[in-house]
């Protein structure tokens, strides 16, 4: 009887071998009791995973880091301290275990490849104001807790932001009969404003760019009897710095739906 | 690939960034929570959870990866990383102590604190049996702790599946049940042998056995991320390994099931 060459019987052994092996152990008492061989020192290997840790520490592999290792794009040099990390770390290699199983799942194939394009969507954007709102009492939070002694509290990126003023939407405001411009209050040094209007979904339905403080609606933005908006503005003060308002909400005509 | 939301970042408009890219990227981002779990409330608020990790702190996350990003290093790898990790730290901070979860107050009390300990906590196994132990836990030996624990596990992923609970928890201790070391010190000094054992093995070769044998990962996957050329020099370096595991333990007098 010819056998297999011994390591064909490791992907048979856990679970990937191909059926012509499977036929072959089945038969043969030698490869099968070579097969009981690698499965039981498997065994001896999974014992340690009750010893190691599973919480993460400062050592840890960041997220670019097991991007590229799974993606097989670490040279050698590099590789070298991700593998004596990864092997002392079950955490890390569940990070590198989940990420490759992501990458391997072909319903996101499309999206990994940059095959898929999302269709203009509009749903997707409520997020932008719940998160922007959250964002800004962060940011909040921030300048409160900077106030204090404390040094260790982390800088922000740039600290022109704490000084910065910013715009405040005047009207609509509430509830409105009709809305023919929008009007919010001038920022010093403000070289340009943004403005955003948004349905009740979060999708946007009207951006604008202006210098004035001021901007007549445009007839191609059909505000809905009693709907409900939201508006904010942005005031652009320097360079690469925006500023941006309190989300306010209006409706149409009466109470909103 | 050019990804267009890079340069209005870094021109100082993450908003119009932040459309670009959530565009670009909110089917991918829902794909891998997906991965997790299927329940719409709980996609959504990942899904938030997400958008706002990586909004916060002025776009830092983004910031720190577009400063990286090139043609050769497809930014939705990292992203799948990223969503991995939030959406793990997602359920085990809407999991936590005070809010066991429907299926870990169903469990038996013993199981109930091992998913606490191990699950929400993060604690290595061994320090979760000693915790039990010492707050007035049943007196289980390690064997049976290990057991109540795999099951515990079979239990969690049946319930909210295998790729959450994985993330959670880490493999499986199925390996160690048959029949299981009898105490932790024992544990411990067999452990010894074997790494002595696997110290003769280069690094990588080592890494690959736990990735392949241990966590389970596809052989050509572990062979992409060490660089091998394929899986067959997976399986090579495995056999090998495991003959080398095998003859240190046989020479320690240690048969593989007393591990």
């Amino acid at each position: 009887m010819t056998h297999p060459v011994p390591e064909s019987l490791v992907p048979h052994a856990f679970g990937e071998g191909d059926p012509a092996t499977a036929r072959h152990v089945e038969g043969c008492p030698t490869c099968r009791a070579e097969v009981a061989r690698l499965r039981e020192a498997a065994e001896s290997l999974r014992a340690p995973v009750s010893l190691e840790r599973l919480s993460e520490t400062d050592d840890c592999l960041d997220e670019l880091t097991v991007a590229d290792l799974v993606a097989g794009r670490l040279g050698t040099e590099t590789r070298a301290p991700v593998v004596a990390h990864l092997l002392s770390c079950a955490r890390c290699r569940s990070v590198v275990q989940a990420a490759a199983r992501l990458l391997a799942d072909p319903t996101l194939a499309p999206e990994l490849s940059g095959a898929a394009r999302a269709p203009a969507g509009r749903l997707w954007r409520r997020w932008s104001l719940p998160l922007g709102l959250a964002a800004a009492e962060a940011l909040a939070l921030l300048f409160v807790s900077r106030g204090g002694d404390d040094d260790s509290t982390p800088s922000l990126r740039d600290t022109t932001l704490t000084t910065a003023v910013a715009p405040m939407p005047v009207a609509p405001r509430a509830s409105v009969a009709r809305v023919h411009r929008f009007v919010w209050s001038g920022v010093p040094r403000a070289v340009r404003y943004r403005l955003r209007l948004y349905d009740a979904e979060g999708a946007v339905l009207w951006t604008l760019e202006t210098s004035d403080t001021a901007v007549a609606l445009v007839g191609s933005v059909k505000l809905v009897p009693r709907g409900r908006y939201f508006w904010k503005v942005e005031a652009q003060t320097e360079w690469r710095r925006w500023t941006a308002s309190d989300l306010v909400e209006f409706t149409v005509g009466g109470p909103s739906r | 690939m050019v990804e267009s939301w890079i340069a209005p970042l870094e021109a100082g408009d993450p908003e119009a960034s932040w459309d670009l890219f959530i565009e670009r990227y909110r089917r991918l981002i829902f794909g891998a929570i997906r991965h997790y779990t299927t329940e719409p409330d709980e996609v959504m608020d990942v899904f938030a959870r997400v958008c706002e990790a990586l909004r916060g702190d002025d776009f830092a996350r983004l910031r720190r990866c577009a400063d990286r990003v090139d043609p050769n290093r497809p930014f939705s790898t990292w992203l799948v990383v990223v969503v991995h990790n939030l959406t793990v730290d997602w359920f085990r901070h809407r999991d936590g102590r005070s809010r066991l979860n429907a299926f870990a107050a169903a469990l038996p009390p013993v199981r109930k604190r091992i998913f606490e300990y191990v699950f929400l906590e993060q604690r290595p196994h061994v320090e979760a049996y000693e915790l039990l132990r010492s707050l007035g836990g049943p007196d289980l030996s390690f064997g049976e702790f290990l057991r109540e624990l795999s099951e515990t596990c079979r239990a969690a992923a049946s319930s909210r599946g295998e790729p959450l609970m994985a993330g959670l928890a880490g493999p499986r201790p199925e390996g160690s049940l048959n029949p299981p070391a009898a105490d932790p010190a024992e544990l411990a000094e067999q452990q010894q042998v074997l790494a002595a054992a696997l110290e003769s093995l280069p690094p990588g070769d080592r890494l690959a056995v736990r990735l392949y044998v241990v966590d389970e990962m596809p052989a050509e996957q572990v062979a992409r991320a060490l660089g091998y050329p394929n899986a067959k020099t997976v399986y090579n370096r495995v056999y090998r390994a495991l003959a080398v595991v095998r003859a240190r333990l046989e020479q320690a007098g240690i048969k593989g099931g007393d591990l």
